[in-house]
Protein backbone atom coordinates (compact mmCIF):
# COMPACT_ATOMS: atom_id res chain seq x y z
CA UNK A 1 0.00 0.00 0.00
CA UNK A 2 2.69 3.20 1.17
CA UNK A 3 4.66 2.28 -2.06
CA UNK A 4 1.03 2.33 -4.13
CA UNK A 5 0.77 5.53 -2.31
CA UNK A 6 4.59 6.29 -3.20
CA UNK A 7 4.03 5.94 -7.11
CA UNK A 8 -0.02 7.61 -7.11
CA UNK A 9 1.84 10.66 -4.95
CA UNK A 10 4.54 10.98 -7.70
CA UNK A 11 2.27 10.26 -10.53
CA UNK A 12 0.42 13.14 -9.47
CA UNK A 13 3.23 15.47 -9.19
CA UNK A 14 4.05 15.18 -12.28
CA UNK A 15 0.56 14.72 -13.67
CA UNK A 16 -0.42 18.33 -12.44
CA UNK A 17 2.97 19.44 -14.69
CA UNK A 18 1.37 18.02 -17.46
CA UNK A 19 -1.77 19.34 -17.13
CA UNK A 20 -0.15 22.61 -16.70
CA UNK A 21 1.60 22.29 -19.93
CA UNK A 22 -1.46 21.15 -22.08
CA UNK A 23 -3.99 23.46 -20.57
CA UNK A 24 -2.02 26.20 -22.45
CA UNK A 25 -1.85 23.96 -25.64
CA UNK A 26 -6.19 23.68 -25.30
CA UNK A 27 -6.23 27.50 -24.89
CA UNK A 28 -4.34 28.34 -27.79
CA UNK A 29 -6.32 25.58 -29.49
CA UNK A 30 -9.69 26.75 -28.31
CA UNK A 31 -9.15 30.07 -28.73
CA UNK A 32 -6.96 30.54 -32.56
CA UNK A 33 -7.93 26.73 -33.95
CA UNK A 34 -3.85 26.80 -34.01
CA UNK A 35 -2.15 23.41 -33.11
CA UNK A 36 0.56 25.20 -31.55
CA UNK A 37 3.47 22.71 -32.05
CA UNK A 38 5.94 24.97 -31.31
CA UNK A 39 4.67 24.73 -27.33
CA UNK A 40 7.46 22.36 -25.85
CA UNK A 41 10.09 24.82 -26.89
CA UNK A 42 8.00 27.25 -24.89
CA UNK A 43 8.34 25.13 -21.79
CA UNK A 44 12.26 24.48 -21.87
CA UNK A 45 12.77 28.86 -22.57
CA UNK A 46 10.19 28.92 -18.87
CA UNK A 47 12.48 26.80 -17.57
CA UNK A 48 15.94 29.16 -18.59
CA UNK A 49 13.81 32.03 -17.95
CA UNK A 50 13.75 31.14 -14.48
CA UNK A 51 17.12 29.81 -14.26
CA UNK A 52 18.71 32.83 -15.65
CA UNK A 53 16.32 35.50 -13.54
CA UNK A 54 17.25 33.18 -10.02
CA UNK A 55 21.05 32.72 -10.84
CA UNK A 56 21.23 35.90 -12.54
CA UNK A 57 19.11 38.20 -11.41
CA UNK A 58 19.47 36.84 -7.63
CA UNK A 59 15.07 36.02 -7.37
CA UNK A 60 13.53 33.79 -4.88
CA UNK A 61 13.30 30.83 -6.83
CA UNK A 62 9.36 31.12 -6.92
CA UNK A 63 9.61 35.07 -7.81
CA UNK A 64 11.68 33.49 -10.41
CA UNK A 65 8.69 31.16 -11.93
CA UNK A 66 6.59 34.58 -11.83
CA UNK A 67 9.51 36.25 -14.13
CA UNK A 68 9.61 33.10 -16.33
CA UNK A 69 5.77 33.49 -17.02
CA UNK A 70 5.62 36.99 -17.11
CA UNK A 71 8.71 36.85 -19.84
CA UNK A 72 6.96 33.89 -21.55
CA UNK A 73 3.69 36.27 -21.99
CA UNK A 74 5.62 38.91 -23.70
CA UNK A 75 7.30 36.17 -25.89
CA UNK A 76 4.21 34.83 -27.10
CA UNK A 77 2.57 38.34 -27.21
CA UNK A 78 4.93 39.16 -29.39
CA UNK A 79 5.73 35.71 -32.03
CA UNK A 80 1.71 35.61 -31.97
CA UNK A 81 1.68 39.60 -33.44
CA UNK A 82 4.68 39.09 -35.80
CA UNK A 83 4.80 35.78 -36.61
CA UNK A 84 0.75 34.07 -36.29
CA UNK A 85 -0.94 37.07 -37.14
CA UNK A 86 -0.53 37.15 -41.00
CA UNK A 87 -2.54 33.75 -40.78
CA UNK A 88 -5.90 36.22 -40.19
CA UNK A 89 -5.16 38.40 -43.52
CA UNK A 90 -5.38 37.07 -46.71
CA UNK A 91 -1.94 37.34 -47.40
CA UNK A 92 -1.94 33.70 -46.05
CA UNK A 93 -3.86 31.58 -48.57
CA UNK A 94 -3.09 28.10 -46.69
CA UNK A 95 -3.77 28.89 -43.50
CA UNK A 96 -4.12 25.39 -41.40
CA UNK A 97 -0.69 24.24 -43.19
CA UNK A 98 1.04 28.04 -42.61
CA UNK A 99 0.41 27.43 -38.81
CA UNK A 100 1.45 23.92 -38.85
CA UNK A 101 4.91 25.43 -40.76
CA UNK A 102 5.62 28.57 -38.20
CA UNK A 103 5.13 27.03 -35.23
CA UNK A 104 6.78 23.76 -36.30
CA UNK A 105 9.54 26.16 -37.40
CA UNK A 106 9.38 27.59 -33.87
CA UNK A 107 10.46 24.55 -32.10
CA UNK A 108 13.55 23.78 -34.58
CA UNK A 109 14.59 27.69 -33.99
CA UNK A 110 14.20 27.66 -30.31
CA UNK A 111 15.93 24.37 -29.64
CA UNK A 112 18.87 25.19 -31.74
CA UNK A 113 19.48 28.76 -30.73
CA UNK A 114 18.94 27.14 -26.98
CA UNK A 115 21.76 24.95 -27.94
CA UNK A 116 24.06 27.72 -28.46
CA UNK A 117 22.90 30.63 -26.31
CA UNK A 118 22.58 27.77 -23.14
CA UNK A 119 24.84 25.12 -23.47
CA UNK A 120 24.10 21.53 -24.74
CA UNK A 121 24.91 20.53 -20.86
CA UNK A 122 22.31 20.26 -18.25
CA UNK A 123 21.45 23.13 -15.64
CA UNK A 124 19.61 22.79 -12.65
CA UNK A 125 18.38 25.93 -10.90
CA UNK A 126 18.41 25.61 -6.90
CA UNK A 127 15.35 24.35 -4.82
CA UNK A 128 12.33 26.11 -3.60
CA UNK A 129 12.71 24.28 -0.61
CA UNK A 130 15.64 21.42 0.38
CA UNK A 131 14.19 18.54 1.94
CA UNK A 132 11.22 16.29 1.97
CA UNK A 133 7.98 15.85 3.19
CA UNK A 134 7.80 12.60 4.90
CA UNK A 135 4.52 11.28 6.61
CA UNK A 136 4.58 7.54 7.44
CA UNK A 137 5.81 5.83 4.09
CA UNK A 138 5.47 8.49 1.85
CA UNK A 139 8.80 10.79 1.32
CA UNK A 140 7.93 13.85 -0.86
CA UNK A 141 10.79 16.26 -2.05
CA UNK A 142 9.80 19.82 -0.79
CA UNK A 143 10.56 21.01 -4.76
CA UNK A 144 7.75 18.05 -5.92
CA UNK A 145 5.43 19.38 -3.22
CA UNK A 146 5.55 23.27 -4.22
CA UNK A 147 6.07 22.39 -7.78
CA UNK A 148 2.55 20.37 -7.73
CA UNK A 149 0.74 22.78 -5.38
CA UNK A 150 1.67 25.62 -7.50
CA UNK A 151 0.23 23.77 -10.84
CA UNK A 152 -3.07 23.30 -8.74
CA UNK A 153 -2.76 27.18 -7.55
CA UNK A 154 -2.18 28.31 -11.55
CA UNK A 155 -5.35 25.48 -12.90
CA UNK A 156 -7.77 27.18 -10.31
CA UNK A 157 -6.38 30.63 -11.43
CA UNK A 158 -6.59 29.66 -14.77
CA UNK A 159 -10.44 28.23 -14.64
CA UNK A 160 -11.61 31.31 -12.18
CA UNK A 161 -10.04 33.43 -14.27
CA UNK A 162 -11.86 31.80 -17.43
CA UNK A 163 -15.52 31.60 -15.42
CA UNK A 164 -15.43 35.42 -14.11
CA UNK A 165 -13.41 37.98 -15.50
CA UNK A 166 -14.70 39.55 -18.50
CA UNK A 167 -11.13 39.01 -20.06
CA UNK A 168 -11.74 35.33 -19.84
CA UNK A 169 -15.47 35.42 -20.59
CA UNK A 170 -14.37 37.10 -24.16
CA UNK A 171 -11.82 34.14 -24.63
CA UNK A 172 -14.60 32.15 -24.14
CA UNK A 173 -17.18 33.40 -26.28
CA UNK A 174 -14.61 33.57 -29.24
CA UNK A 175 -13.51 30.39 -28.55
CA UNK A 176 -17.52 29.54 -29.07
CA UNK A 177 -17.92 31.95 -32.33
CA UNK A 178 -15.49 34.21 -33.46
CA UNK A 179 -18.33 35.64 -35.73
CA UNK A 180 -20.59 35.74 -32.65
CA UNK A 181 -18.10 37.16 -30.97
CA UNK A 182 -17.31 40.32 -33.12
CA UNK A 183 -20.57 41.43 -33.70
CA UNK A 184 -20.93 41.78 -29.94
CA UNK A 185 -17.48 43.83 -29.81
CA UNK A 186 -15.32 41.41 -28.85
CA UNK A 187 -11.70 41.90 -31.00
CA UNK A 188 -11.28 38.45 -31.77
CA UNK A 189 -7.95 39.95 -33.03
CA UNK A 190 -7.16 40.86 -29.76
CA UNK A 191 -8.27 37.97 -28.00
CA UNK A 192 -5.94 35.93 -30.21
CA UNK A 193 -3.42 37.23 -28.70
CA UNK A 194 -4.11 36.96 -25.62
CA UNK A 195 -4.71 34.03 -25.20
CA UNK A 196 -1.54 32.81 -27.06
CA UNK A 197 0.33 35.14 -24.63
CA UNK A 198 -1.37 33.12 -21.77
CA UNK A 199 -0.89 29.74 -23.23
CA UNK A 200 2.91 30.05 -23.36
CA UNK A 201 3.01 31.81 -19.86
CA UNK A 202 1.38 28.51 -18.41
CA UNK A 203 4.13 26.62 -20.92
CA UNK A 204 7.11 28.94 -19.22
CA UNK A 205 5.59 28.10 -15.61
CA UNK A 206 5.20 24.87 -16.05
CA UNK A 207 8.72 24.20 -17.37
CA UNK A 208 9.87 26.87 -14.54
CA UNK A 209 7.81 24.91 -11.66
CA UNK A 210 9.73 21.43 -12.91
CA UNK A 211 12.96 22.94 -13.22
CA UNK A 212 14.40 22.37 -10.02
CA UNK A 213 12.73 18.57 -10.09
CA UNK A 214 14.63 17.57 -13.69
CA UNK A 215 17.73 19.07 -15.07
CA UNK A 216 17.64 21.95 -18.08
CA UNK A 217 18.22 20.85 -21.45
CA UNK A 218 17.48 22.13 -24.98
CA UNK A 219 15.86 18.90 -25.52
CA UNK A 220 13.78 18.82 -22.42
CA UNK A 221 10.60 20.76 -24.21
CA UNK A 222 10.05 17.55 -26.41
CA UNK A 223 8.18 15.16 -24.17
CA UNK A 224 5.90 17.33 -22.22
CA UNK A 225 5.02 18.70 -25.63
CA UNK A 226 4.24 15.05 -27.03
CA UNK A 227 2.38 14.57 -23.45
CA UNK A 228 0.39 17.58 -23.66
CA UNK A 229 -0.56 16.24 -27.36
CA UNK A 230 -1.58 13.02 -25.58
CA UNK A 231 -3.99 14.78 -22.63
CA UNK A 232 -5.68 17.12 -25.10
CA UNK A 233 -6.82 14.28 -27.37
CA UNK A 234 -7.57 12.04 -24.08
CA UNK A 235 -9.28 14.88 -22.34
CA UNK A 236 -11.11 16.08 -25.11
CA UNK A 237 -10.17 19.10 -26.88
CA UNK A 238 -10.63 22.65 -26.08
CA UNK A 239 -11.44 21.44 -22.58
CA UNK A 240 -9.34 22.89 -20.05
CA UNK A 241 -10.79 20.93 -17.09
CA UNK A 242 -10.79 17.90 -19.76
CA UNK A 243 -6.89 18.60 -19.95
CA UNK A 244 -6.56 18.57 -16.10
CA UNK A 245 -8.28 15.21 -15.79
CA UNK A 246 -6.23 13.86 -18.43
CA UNK A 247 -3.25 15.30 -17.31
CA UNK A 248 -3.38 13.57 -14.15
CA UNK A 249 -4.36 10.81 -15.18
CA UNK A 250 -1.79 10.20 -17.43
CA UNK A 251 0.72 10.62 -14.95
CA UNK A 252 -0.67 8.01 -12.00
CA UNK A 253 -1.20 5.30 -14.86
CA UNK A 254 2.49 5.82 -16.14
CA UNK A 255 3.44 6.31 -12.50
CA UNK A 256 1.71 3.40 -11.79
CA UNK A 257 2.41 1.37 -14.70
CA UNK A 258 5.89 1.79 -14.41
CA UNK A 259 6.32 1.08 -11.01
CA UNK A 260 4.32 -2.29 -11.03
CA UNK A 261 5.92 -3.56 -14.21
CA UNK A 262 7.62 -6.96 -13.49
CA UNK A 263 11.03 -5.56 -14.63
CA UNK A 264 11.99 -3.08 -12.75
CA UNK A 265 15.27 -2.84 -14.96
CA UNK A 266 13.31 -2.08 -18.23
CA UNK A 267 10.36 -0.48 -16.81
CA UNK A 268 11.11 3.36 -17.44
CA UNK A 269 11.81 2.63 -20.80
CA UNK A 270 8.12 2.18 -20.65
CA UNK A 271 6.70 5.28 -19.76
CA UNK A 272 5.63 6.65 -22.72
CA UNK A 273 4.13 3.57 -23.89
CA UNK A 274 1.88 3.23 -20.80
CA UNK A 275 0.13 6.98 -22.00
CA UNK A 276 0.02 5.41 -25.67
CA UNK A 277 -1.96 2.59 -24.55
CA UNK A 278 -3.78 4.82 -22.67
CA UNK A 279 -5.18 7.08 -25.47
CA UNK A 280 -5.83 4.34 -27.45
CA UNK A 281 -7.98 2.57 -24.79
CA UNK A 282 -9.77 5.58 -24.04
CA UNK A 283 -10.52 6.84 -27.86
CA UNK A 284 -11.55 3.23 -28.47
CA UNK A 285 -14.26 3.75 -25.73
CA UNK A 286 -14.74 7.65 -26.03
CA UNK A 287 -14.02 8.71 -29.60
CA UNK A 288 -14.29 12.81 -28.29
CA UNK A 289 -11.90 11.89 -25.35
CA UNK A 290 -13.16 11.89 -21.63
CA UNK A 291 -15.04 15.42 -21.71
CA UNK A 292 -15.09 16.00 -25.56
CA UNK A 293 -18.41 16.81 -27.41
CA UNK A 294 -18.66 17.68 -30.99
CA UNK A 295 -17.62 21.69 -31.19
CA UNK A 296 -14.72 23.24 -28.93
CA UNK A 297 -15.14 25.75 -26.37
CA UNK A 298 -13.24 26.93 -23.10
CA UNK A 299 -14.36 25.32 -19.94
CA UNK B 1 -33.33 61.71 -48.67
CA UNK B 2 -33.22 63.69 -44.96
CA UNK B 3 -30.63 66.27 -45.25
CA UNK B 4 -27.73 64.44 -42.51
CA UNK B 5 -29.26 61.20 -42.48
CA UNK B 6 -28.51 58.84 -39.38
CA UNK B 7 -27.37 56.02 -41.62
CA UNK B 8 -26.30 55.93 -44.74
CA UNK B 9 -25.25 53.33 -47.70
CA UNK B 10 -23.95 54.61 -50.85
CA UNK B 11 -22.58 52.94 -53.60
CA UNK B 12 -22.17 49.64 -52.04
CA UNK B 13 -21.13 46.54 -54.24
CA UNK B 14 -19.74 43.03 -53.31
CA UNK B 15 -18.59 40.24 -55.56
CA UNK B 16 -17.87 36.96 -55.26
CA UNK B 17 -15.62 35.86 -58.20
CA UNK B 18 -18.21 36.47 -61.46
CA UNK B 19 -21.63 36.92 -58.70
CA UNK B 20 -22.33 40.44 -58.17
CA UNK B 21 -23.84 40.06 -54.64
CA UNK B 22 -24.74 43.62 -54.46
CA UNK B 23 -24.72 46.36 -57.53
CA UNK B 24 -24.32 50.03 -56.55
CA UNK B 25 -26.79 50.05 -53.69
CA UNK B 26 -27.98 52.86 -51.49
CA UNK B 27 -29.99 54.38 -49.05
CA UNK B 28 -30.50 56.42 -45.65
CA UNK B 29 -32.00 55.73 -42.70
CA UNK B 30 -33.37 58.76 -40.19
CA UNK B 31 -33.21 58.28 -36.48
CA UNK B 32 -35.99 56.27 -35.51
CA UNK B 33 -37.08 55.10 -38.57
CA UNK B 34 -37.65 50.83 -38.87
CA UNK B 35 -37.45 49.90 -42.57
CA UNK B 36 -37.78 46.80 -44.17
CA UNK B 37 -35.78 45.31 -46.86
CA UNK B 38 -37.04 42.43 -48.72
CA UNK B 39 -36.32 40.38 -51.99
CA UNK B 40 -36.73 37.18 -53.16
CA UNK B 41 -33.93 34.20 -52.10
CA UNK B 42 -30.23 35.69 -53.80
CA UNK B 43 -31.36 38.97 -53.81
CA UNK B 44 -28.44 40.00 -51.53
CA UNK B 45 -30.51 40.70 -48.84
CA UNK B 46 -28.10 39.01 -45.96
CA UNK B 47 -24.79 40.04 -47.63
CA UNK B 48 -25.98 43.59 -47.20
CA UNK B 49 -26.35 43.10 -43.82
CA UNK B 50 -22.99 41.37 -43.20
CA UNK B 51 -21.62 44.05 -44.86
CA UNK B 52 -22.34 47.31 -42.73
CA UNK B 53 -21.68 45.29 -40.14
CA UNK B 54 -18.40 44.84 -40.98
CA UNK B 55 -18.49 40.71 -41.30
CA UNK B 56 -17.95 41.26 -45.21
CA UNK B 57 -15.87 44.34 -46.71
CA UNK B 58 -17.25 46.07 -49.53
CA UNK B 59 -15.73 46.00 -53.00
CA UNK B 60 -16.85 49.50 -53.05
CA UNK B 61 -19.02 51.73 -51.82
CA UNK B 62 -19.20 54.17 -48.53
CA UNK B 63 -21.58 53.32 -45.47
CA UNK B 64 -22.04 56.12 -43.19
CA UNK B 65 -22.77 55.87 -39.07
CA UNK B 66 -23.80 59.64 -38.03
CA UNK B 67 -21.43 60.54 -40.24
CA UNK B 68 -17.83 58.65 -40.10
CA UNK B 69 -17.36 56.56 -42.69
CA UNK B 70 -16.93 52.47 -41.45
CA UNK B 71 -17.02 50.71 -44.68
CA UNK B 72 -14.46 48.25 -44.48
CA UNK B 73 -14.12 48.34 -40.54
CA UNK B 74 -14.01 45.17 -38.51
CA UNK B 75 -17.86 43.79 -37.04
CA UNK B 76 -16.54 44.48 -33.86
CA UNK B 77 -15.91 48.03 -34.37
CA UNK B 78 -19.42 48.45 -35.79
CA UNK B 79 -20.73 47.06 -32.61
CA UNK B 80 -18.84 48.97 -30.64
CA UNK B 81 -20.40 52.23 -32.81
CA UNK B 82 -23.82 51.09 -31.91
CA UNK B 83 -24.58 48.91 -35.10
CA UNK B 84 -26.01 45.75 -33.71
CA UNK B 85 -26.98 42.50 -35.44
CA UNK B 86 -28.99 38.91 -35.78
CA UNK B 87 -28.63 36.35 -37.89
CA UNK B 88 -31.11 34.15 -39.70
CA UNK B 89 -29.86 30.99 -37.59
CA UNK B 90 -28.81 32.71 -34.21
CA UNK B 91 -25.42 32.30 -33.49
CA UNK B 92 -25.92 32.04 -29.59
CA UNK B 93 -22.47 31.41 -27.15
CA UNK B 94 -24.26 27.54 -27.33
CA UNK B 95 -22.54 26.98 -23.58
CA UNK B 96 -23.19 29.76 -21.57
CA UNK B 97 -26.23 30.03 -19.76
CA UNK B 98 -28.76 32.74 -20.68
CA UNK B 99 -27.35 35.27 -18.90
CA UNK B 100 -24.08 34.80 -19.70
CA UNK B 101 -25.27 35.25 -23.03
CA UNK B 102 -26.35 38.45 -21.87
CA UNK B 103 -23.61 40.23 -19.69
CA UNK B 104 -20.88 39.10 -22.16
CA UNK B 105 -21.84 41.65 -24.98
CA UNK B 106 -22.16 44.24 -22.30
CA UNK B 107 -18.94 43.33 -20.53
CA UNK B 108 -16.86 44.11 -23.83
CA UNK B 109 -17.57 47.46 -22.86
CA UNK B 110 -14.46 48.56 -20.55
CA UNK B 111 -16.72 50.97 -18.73
CA UNK B 112 -19.32 48.80 -17.23
CA UNK B 113 -18.90 46.86 -14.56
CA UNK B 114 -20.73 43.36 -13.74
CA UNK B 115 -23.52 44.64 -11.51
CA UNK B 116 -25.11 47.13 -13.63
CA UNK B 117 -24.50 44.53 -16.54
CA UNK B 118 -26.29 42.14 -14.83
CA UNK B 119 -28.69 45.07 -13.84
CA UNK B 120 -28.96 45.12 -17.81
CA UNK B 121 -29.33 41.87 -18.37
CA UNK B 122 -32.07 41.09 -16.00
CA UNK B 123 -34.30 44.39 -17.67
CA UNK B 124 -33.69 42.77 -21.19
CA UNK B 125 -35.05 39.58 -19.69
CA UNK B 126 -37.70 41.10 -18.21
CA UNK B 127 -38.89 42.99 -21.45
CA UNK B 128 -38.15 39.73 -23.63
CA UNK B 129 -40.07 37.54 -20.89
CA UNK B 130 -37.66 34.96 -20.64
CA UNK B 131 -36.41 36.00 -17.36
CA UNK B 132 -37.55 32.09 -16.02
CA UNK B 133 -34.68 31.14 -18.37
CA UNK B 134 -32.28 32.94 -16.98
CA UNK B 135 -30.04 29.81 -15.83
CA UNK B 136 -30.24 27.79 -18.36
CA UNK B 137 -27.99 26.88 -21.37
CA UNK B 138 -28.45 28.77 -24.17
CA UNK B 139 -28.22 25.01 -26.60
CA UNK B 140 -31.47 24.22 -24.56
CA UNK B 141 -33.81 26.75 -25.64
CA UNK B 142 -35.96 26.61 -28.53
CA UNK B 143 -35.90 27.94 -31.94
CA UNK B 144 -37.94 30.90 -31.04
CA UNK B 145 -36.35 31.51 -27.80
CA UNK B 146 -33.15 31.40 -28.71
CA UNK B 147 -34.49 34.30 -31.40
CA UNK B 148 -35.55 36.15 -28.81
CA UNK B 149 -32.19 35.36 -26.72
CA UNK B 150 -29.99 36.96 -29.39
CA UNK B 151 -31.62 39.87 -29.66
CA UNK B 152 -31.44 40.52 -26.01
CA UNK B 153 -28.06 40.19 -26.83
CA UNK B 154 -28.12 42.90 -29.13
CA UNK B 155 -30.25 44.81 -27.15
CA UNK B 156 -26.97 44.62 -24.56
CA UNK B 157 -24.80 46.67 -26.57
CA UNK B 158 -27.41 49.54 -26.19
CA UNK B 159 -27.78 49.74 -30.13
CA UNK B 160 -28.28 53.05 -32.16
CA UNK B 161 -29.08 50.73 -35.22
CA UNK B 162 -30.83 47.06 -34.98
CA UNK B 163 -30.60 44.62 -37.83
CA UNK B 164 -32.99 42.00 -37.76
CA UNK B 165 -32.06 38.99 -40.55
CA UNK B 166 -35.08 37.03 -40.79
CA UNK B 167 -36.45 37.44 -37.00
CA UNK B 168 -39.90 35.32 -37.96
CA UNK B 169 -38.49 32.74 -39.77
CA UNK B 170 -39.21 29.42 -38.26
CA UNK B 171 -40.42 30.72 -35.19
CA UNK B 172 -43.79 29.18 -33.32
CA UNK B 173 -47.22 31.66 -34.40
CA UNK B 174 -47.61 32.54 -30.92
CA UNK B 175 -43.93 33.73 -30.21
CA UNK B 176 -44.22 35.57 -34.08
CA UNK B 177 -46.57 37.92 -32.17
CA UNK B 178 -44.51 38.37 -29.15
CA UNK B 179 -41.63 39.08 -31.46
CA UNK B 180 -43.61 41.06 -33.61
CA UNK B 181 -44.55 43.19 -30.28
CA UNK B 182 -41.05 43.40 -28.97
CA UNK B 183 -39.56 45.03 -32.59
CA UNK B 184 -42.74 47.80 -32.61
CA UNK B 185 -41.63 48.65 -28.92
CA UNK B 186 -38.25 49.42 -29.39
CA UNK B 187 -39.12 51.40 -32.52
CA UNK B 188 -41.23 53.09 -30.72
CA UNK B 189 -38.41 53.94 -28.27
CA UNK B 190 -36.65 55.34 -30.42
CA UNK B 191 -34.38 52.34 -32.05
CA UNK B 192 -33.80 52.41 -35.67
CA UNK B 193 -33.96 49.15 -37.15
CA UNK B 194 -34.02 47.30 -40.31
CA UNK B 195 -35.80 44.23 -40.40
CA UNK B 196 -34.98 41.80 -43.19
CA UNK B 197 -37.58 38.51 -43.46
CA UNK B 198 -39.35 37.00 -46.10
CA UNK B 199 -42.80 37.07 -43.78
CA UNK B 200 -44.49 40.17 -45.71
CA UNK B 201 -47.36 40.16 -43.39
CA UNK B 202 -44.88 40.23 -40.52
CA UNK B 203 -42.83 43.06 -41.88
CA UNK B 204 -45.65 44.62 -43.47
CA UNK B 205 -48.25 45.33 -39.75
CA UNK B 206 -44.65 46.87 -38.49
CA UNK B 207 -42.37 48.52 -41.43
CA UNK B 208 -43.99 51.51 -43.06
CA UNK B 209 -40.66 51.65 -45.48
CA UNK B 210 -39.50 48.83 -47.61
CA UNK B 211 -36.51 48.46 -49.74
CA UNK B 212 -36.66 45.97 -52.45
CA UNK B 213 -33.92 44.12 -53.59
CA UNK B 214 -33.19 41.68 -56.61
CA UNK B 215 -30.33 40.07 -57.96
CA UNK B 216 -27.89 42.80 -56.04
CA UNK B 217 -29.71 45.12 -56.81
CA UNK B 218 -32.44 48.10 -55.21
CA UNK B 219 -35.29 47.73 -57.32
CA UNK B 220 -37.82 49.46 -55.49
CA UNK B 221 -37.77 51.73 -52.10
CA UNK B 222 -40.69 53.75 -50.63
CA UNK B 223 -44.28 53.01 -49.01
CA UNK B 224 -44.89 49.43 -48.55
CA UNK B 225 -48.74 49.90 -50.35
CA UNK B 226 -47.14 51.90 -53.31
CA UNK B 227 -43.77 49.40 -53.58
CA UNK B 228 -46.09 46.09 -53.41
CA UNK B 229 -48.00 47.58 -56.21
CA UNK B 230 -44.88 48.08 -58.11
CA UNK B 231 -44.53 45.67 -61.37
CA UNK B 232 -40.72 45.66 -60.93
CA UNK B 233 -41.06 44.68 -57.69
CA UNK B 234 -44.24 42.08 -58.52
CA UNK B 235 -41.79 40.50 -61.39
CA UNK B 236 -39.24 39.50 -58.82
CA UNK B 237 -40.92 38.00 -56.74
CA UNK B 238 -43.55 36.17 -58.74
CA UNK B 239 -40.67 35.65 -61.76
CA UNK B 240 -44.03 36.92 -64.26
CA UNK B 241 -45.54 40.08 -65.48
CA UNK B 242 -48.97 39.50 -63.38
CA UNK B 243 -50.17 42.26 -61.53
CA UNK B 244 -50.19 42.46 -57.72
CA UNK B 245 -52.39 40.09 -55.85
Amino acid sequence: MSYFLLLAVNGLVVGLIYALVASGLTLVFSVLKVVNFGHGSLYMLGGYASYYLISGLGLPPLLGVVGAMVTLFVFGVVFERLVIAPMYTDKVERKDEYAIIVTFGLTILITNLALVVFGPFAKSPPSFMTGALIAGPLILPYDRLIAAVAAVVLLVGLSLFLKRTALGQALDAVSQSRESAAVIGIDPKRMYTVAFGLGSALAGGAGALIAPVFALSPSMGDLPAVQAFIIIVLGGMGSVGGSVAGGVLLGLVQALGVGYLPDPNRALAYTQAFGALLLVITLLVRPTGLFGRPHLRLE
Amino acid sequence: MPADPFFAVAGLAKHFGGIHAVEDLSFTLARGEILGLIGPNGSGKTTTINIVTGALKPDAGSISVEGSDMAGQAAHLFARRGVARTFQVPRLFRRMTVMENLIVPALSDASERRPSAEERARGVLAFLKLEHLADDYARALSGGQQKLLELGRALMLKPSLLLLDEPFAGVHPKLLEQIIEHIRTLNRDGHTIVLVDHNLDAVQSIVSRVLVMARGRKIADGAVAEVLQNPEVVRAYTGSRAGAQ
